[in-house]
Parts: structure tokens; C-alpha cells; sequence
């Protein structure tokens, strides 16, 4: 079965006045139709990056280096703006994590929606607007009428949030980006969002790929997992299995460092030190600096993606001693 | 309440809306309208909240950051409310606070020296340049951070780095008691948990009573004895925090406590979800402010505001459904 989209080995880089520094190296994974991929790790380990090098809106001094990416077959790094422009916002659309910015605070909420519809389905402006009223609704927006003449600084965080999705909805895309869509809005409201984005995923058989920091949101909306550090993945699977079976000591480590809900325990886990930068990346394993299994090897050599079970990799070399040990 | 180091008394915090051209007030925010709890000395405070509840306005108001509009605060015995400038000046060496960014809460122009060195003289605690010098190098080693970058910018440390700077600045005077606004919520997982086992110890260490002040439940209930939670500028329920957590009274508490993520993909439960948003404070729902939002909402509850009783020992609640 062929996947809906499908990254290959990608490496982004940024200039800086230090030259070409890579956000994300060797990055890769699929997609299939419906799914939801989740794609996690700490602020600077590159998963905006990623999102925005599928999306093709890295600023001017960013640049794809390597490695293709495809969406239903077409390598999208290759293809020309116009072409791409095509694609964007009609088969794959996008939310950002700051509903307050990224909507244009001196346009109406309806003028925005009607703005993809107009320019991706060919609708007259009634049409369209007609149309905005409709995704208003269907994102559970009361009195959609009025709130289409409304600019966005009527709205609250989670009303904006609601307006980015219908905006997002409008053409009904295969695959919905979602660049940590509620990290900026509080519990009560974050589960209202992720509860509608549950409920439009069922009904469009959309897939959907999930940026967060917060690994209780992947737990409950995400099929499968990639977890990144500094810029490289670091563990994919199924998300039971990475939830039962964490086997990257940064997967493990951050699991442990979330305050449980359930239990108390007398001290946090945490993991030592910080997230290298960019221009001192260390030769090997990107987390031996803070890893308390490190070894010589780990030093000296980068792992690469090893299996731990099937549909389950960790870049660790530790799953190899496993396996000499089996 | 002989034991409590802070006692907060129906705490008020109206902030006025102005209109027109001669500025008339029209209206009032109710930000913090009626707030009272006690702290015991060395115990964890926490208080939960979603964003626009007054949490924050609370612990500003507290320390006259900004000035209240009602109700009393004791601190050590003292009427905090009533002191003159000169003499708050004095007593803001004991109560300290510790704000949520630390990007923007600390001075970019000021070395890591300087920032440390400035409450104590302030409060003219050191004689002596090399006292002082002295003092902001034992606490950068308290924190957990090297001396050798004392002479450094605040640029140059990265976020959990820059709050252990914010945390080391508040211990500078030998506070009793420190309010921490949000101190981890701009911070990573993993550098969260770096800073809360840090306060962990520091108030071990020093004895230190805290008022920890957030919007992540989990959090609170890991740093917290007791846990206030507030909503539309009024508390809705306080009890120790294994309690709370594990029988919530009030249904907005239920509610936050259920729409928290779980990080378990095979955890099952039910999960409430609550209508709309938080109501504006500056136009608040009759009766119990929760009501609109509410699932088991009565008709009392649309005309009459519940009071706030204990239900159980030390476990206390607003909410119509106890009486």
C-alpha cells in the first residue's frame, strides 16, 4: 500500500552567519490515508522544521539539502511554486500553534475563510461565503451569521483556534498539519479542540500529523509516533508500543520527567543538562552528553535506527546489545 | 489560625473600566473578587486555574504589586495592606516572587552579578562590594548554575537556566515566604522537572513557604500540601492536594481534572468536557459564576451564589450541590 505521504531522509538547513547549519538531518517517515502521526520532542529538536519543510514555507534562509518528499507520489521539494501552491492549503492545510497571530487581525473571519475557497474551488464571493457559515458551524461556533462579520480580536483562544481549523477545513484536505494546536489554550479548552479534531478526522478520513510537546496529547489522538531530538528522530513505533515499551533512554527519560496525575511520587526523574546547539552537535549519539547508559561507542559513533520489535525503531545502541545478548 | 505565616482575607481586585473622553468609570473588572485562604509556614500553596481566573492578580495583590481594592492580607501577623510604602519596602525582603518568563523578567542590560546584587542593595543587606559579590556567588552554586558565568548576560543562558537565575534572584534577601507565578510553564519537560525538584529543594534547605501558582494540574499536585482552585476570581474549592485530586467536589474542579491528556494510550475513563469559554470578569454569569458552564446546574445556582463551606475536614467548596 502505497502512503499518503512520505518523507525521506530530509535535511534542512538554515544560513547563519556561521554558514549552512542543519535543523534536521535524515529525517524520514510515512503516512498512510486516516492516520494520525504524532510527532513529539522538546522545544529546538527540529519538529516545526519538519512540519514547515513538508508545508514548503521555510523562510529564505532555509533550504532543503537532501532527501525527497512525497504526497500521493509527487516529490514536493522539487516542484515549482505555482504548482505547489496548489497543493497548499487545498490538499494539505495547516494550523499553527498561535491562533492570536496566525490570523490577519484587519480582515473579517468570513473574508478569511472565503479567501482558499474563492482561490482553490472557484466559488463567487456568495458562494463562499455561504460556504464559511457552513465550516462555521461544523466547528462549533454559535451564531456562525454574525461571527463571519467579526474581526478575530472578538474571539477568544479557542474560538480562534476553531476559525483556524474551519480555515483549514475549507478545501478539504487529505492531510491537516497541525503545528501544536493547543499548546496556547487552557485544559478545559484544549479538550474541546482535540475532541473536534477527533470528530472531523472520522468524518473526512483525514490524516492528520500532530506536532507536540505534550505526550499526554499523542497518547490520546495519535496512532503512531516519531519522537525527535536535536534535530533527528530518535524512536518510532505504534503509539501502545511506545507508551509500554520506550527504549530510547530520551524517550524514557522524558516519559518519567511528566508529573503523574495518578500517583505521587516523592521526587521528579529529569534528565540532565540541556539540548546541545546546532554548531556544537556532538560526532556521535546526539544524547550521549545527558544519557546515563552512555558508552565509548556512543561517543565515537552515531547510531543509527535500530529495530526494537516489529513497526518499532529506536536510534540507540543499546538494541543492539540486546539483541548479541539474545 | 495561629500557625499561618500568610493569611489572605476576602481579597478584592477590581480593576476599573474607563470610558469616553472624561475616562468615567463605567464598570469594574472583577479580577479577584473575594479571595481568602491561609498559608502555614513552610507548607506549598497551590493555586490552579485556567487563564483570566486571577491567580496571577492574586499573587501580584498579595505583595502590593498592585495595589487591591478590598480585604486584608496578613502576613506574619502583620496587616500587609495597611503598611506605609516605606515599611512594605522592608517587609518585601520576606516575601518574594518568581515570575513565569524568564525571558522577559529579567534585566537583558544587567550581568547575572548585577541582577543577584540588586535586591541586596536594595535592602541594603551587604556592607561590603565583596560581601555582596560573596552572596551572588553561594546562590548561582545553590541553584545549580557555575560561578564562572556570573559575569554573563541573560541572553547567553538558555530558558531553564534563566528561571534558576529568577529563582536565585528571590532568594538573595533570605525571603520567608516566595510566590512562584507560573515559574515552570514556559520551561520543556524534561527542564520543568529540573526546576521543580531544584524548589523542592530549596525549600527544604531554607524553610521556605511557597504559594505556587499555575495552570498545569499535574504540576500543582506534585509541588503542593494544599491546592486552591480558583475560578472567575473566586475560589471554588481548597483541600489538601491528595484530596482534591482524588475526590473533587466542585464540577468545574471534576471537570479540569478530567480534561487533562493522559499520557497512556490504553487508559480509559470518561471524560467532561465543558461548553464555551470562561465568562468575562468584567460582566460575570448570575448566581454561581459556573453555572452557564456547568452540568450539574440547579435553579438555584442561576440566582443565589453558593457559600463556601467545609464539606469535609479541610476540604472546602462553593458549590450548591453540599448544602
Amino acid at each position: 500500500m502505497s502512503s499518503l505521504l512520505e518523507v525521506s531522509g530530509i535535511k534542512t538547513s538554515f544560513l547563519t552567519n556561521k554558514g549552512y547549519l542543519p535543523a534536521i538531518e535524515d529525517v524520514s517517515f510515512t503516512l498512510d490515508k486516516g492516520e494520525v502521526l504524532g510527532i513529539v520532542g522538546e522545544s529546538g529538536c527540529g519538529k516545526s522544521v519538519t512540519s514547515l519543510s513538508v508545508m514548503q514555507l521555510l523562510s529564505t534562509n532555509g533550504k532543503i539539502e537532501k532527501g525527497s518528499i512525497r504526497f500521493e507520489g509527487k516529490d514536493l521539494v522539487n516542484l515549482s511554486d505555482s504548482d505547489m501552491r496548489k497543493i497548499r492549503g487545498n490538499e494539505i492545510a495547516m494550523i499553527f500553534q498561535e491562533p492570536m497571530t496566525s490570523l490577519n487581525p484587519v480582515h473579517k473571519i468570513g473574508r478569511q475563510i472565503s479567501e482558499s475557497l474563492m482561490l482553490h474551488k472557484g466559488m463567487n464571493k456568495s458562494q463562499a461565503r455561504a460556504k464559511a457559515v457552513d465550516l462555521l458551524k461544523s466547528v462549533g461556533i454559535p451564531r456562525a451569521e454574525q461571527i463571519v462579520d467579526e474581526y478575530p480580536h472578538r474571539l477568544s483562544g479557542g474560538m480562534r483556534q476553531r476559525v483556524m481549523i474551519a480555515i483549514a477545513m475549507s478545501c478539504d484536505p487529505k492531510l491537516l498539519i497541525a503545528d501544536e494546536p493547543t499548546t496556547a489554550l487552557d485544559v478545559t479548552i484544549q479538550a474541546q479542540i482535540l475532541d473536534l479534531m477527533r470528530k472531523i478526522r472520522k468524518e473526512h478520513n483525514m490524516a492528520i500529523l500532530l506536532i507536540t510537546h505534550d505526550l499526554g496529547v499523542v497518547a490520546e489522538m495519535c496512532d503512531r509516533v516519531v519522537v525527535m531530538y536535536a534535530g533527528k528522530v530518535v524512536e518510532q513505533g505504534s503509539v501502545k508500543e511506545i507508551f509500554r515499551n520506550p527504549s530510547h533512554p530520551y524517550t524514557v527519560g522524558l516519559m518519567n520527567s511528566i508529573p503523574k496525575l495518578e500517583e505521587r511520587q516523592a521526587r521528579l526523574p529529569s534528565i540532565p543538562g540541556n539540548v546541545p546547539s546546532l554548531e556544537l552537535m556532538p560526532k556521535g549519539c546526539r544524547f550521549a552528553t545527558r544519557c546515563e547508559f552512555v558508552t565509548e561507542k556512543c561517543i565515537q559513533e552515531e547510531p543509527t535506527l535500530l529495530p526494537v520489535e516489529e513497526n518499532h525503531e529506536a536510534r540507540c545502541w543499546l538494541m543492539k546489545k540486546e539483541e548479541v545478548a539474545k | 489560625m495561629t500557625d499561618a505565616l500568610l493569611s489572605v482575607n476576602d481579597l478584592k481586585m477590581h480593576f476599573p473600566i474607563r470610558k469616553g473622553i472624561l475616562r468615567r468609570t463605567v464598570g469594574y473588572v472583577r479580577a479577584v473578587d473575594g479571595v481568602s485562604f491561609d498559608v502555614k509556614a513552610g507548607e506549598t500553596f497551590g493555586l490552579v486555574g485556567e487563564s483570566g481566573c486571577g491567580k496571577t492578580t492574586t499573587g501580584r495583590s498579595i505583595l502590593r504589586l498592585i495595589e487591591p481594592s478590598g480585604g486584608q492580607v496578613f502576613f506574619n501577623g502583620k496587616n500587609v495592606t495597611k503598611l506605609s510604602n516605606v515599611e512594605m519596602r522592608k517587609i518585601r525582603s520576606e516575601m518574594q516572587i518568581v515570575f513565569q518568563d524568564p525571558y522577559g523578567s529579567l534585566n537583558p542590560r544587567y550581568t547575572v552579578q548585577q541582577t543577584l546584587e540588586e535586591p541586596m542593595i536594595i535592602h541594603n543587606l551587604y556592607k561590603s562590594a565583596a560581601e555582596r559579590k560573596k552572596r551572588a556567588m553561594e546562590l548561582l552554586e545553590v541553584v545549580g548554575l557555575s560561578t564562572s558565568r556570573m559575569n554573563r548576560y541573560p541572553h547567553e543562558f538558555s530558558g531553564g537556566q534563566r528561571q534558576r537565575i529568577g529563582i536565585a534572584r528571590a532568594l538573595a534577601v533570605n525571603p520567608k515566604l516566595i510566590i512562584a507565578d507560573e515559574p515552570v510553564s514556559a520551561l520543556d519537560v524534561s527542564v520543568q522537572s529540573q526546576v521543580l525538584n531544584l524548589l523542592d529543594d530549596l525549600q527544604k534547605e531554607f524553610h521556605l513557604t511557597y504559594v505556587f501558582i499555575a495552570h498545569d494540574l499535574s504540576v500543582v499536585k506534585h509541588i503542593s500540601n494544599r491546592v486552591g482552585v480558583m475560578y472567575l476570581g473566586k475560589m471554588v474549592e481548597l483541600a489538601e492536594s491528595d484530596s482534591l485530586y482524588e475526590k473533587p467536589l466542585h464540577p468545574y474542579t471534576q471537570a479540569l481534572l478530567s480534561a487533562v491528556p493522559i499520557p497512556n494510550p490504553e487508559a480509559k475513563r470518561e471524560r467532561i468536557i465543558l461548553q464555551g469559554d470562561l465568562p468575562s470578569p468584567a460582566n460575570p454569569p448570575s448566581g454561581c459564576y459556573f453555572h452557564p458552564r456547568c452540568q450539574s446546574c440547579m435553579d438555584i445556582c442561576k440566582t443565589t451564589a453558593p457559600e463556601w463551606k467545609e464539606i469535609e475536614p479541610g476540604h472546602f467548596a462553593a458549590c450548591h450541590l453540599y448544602n
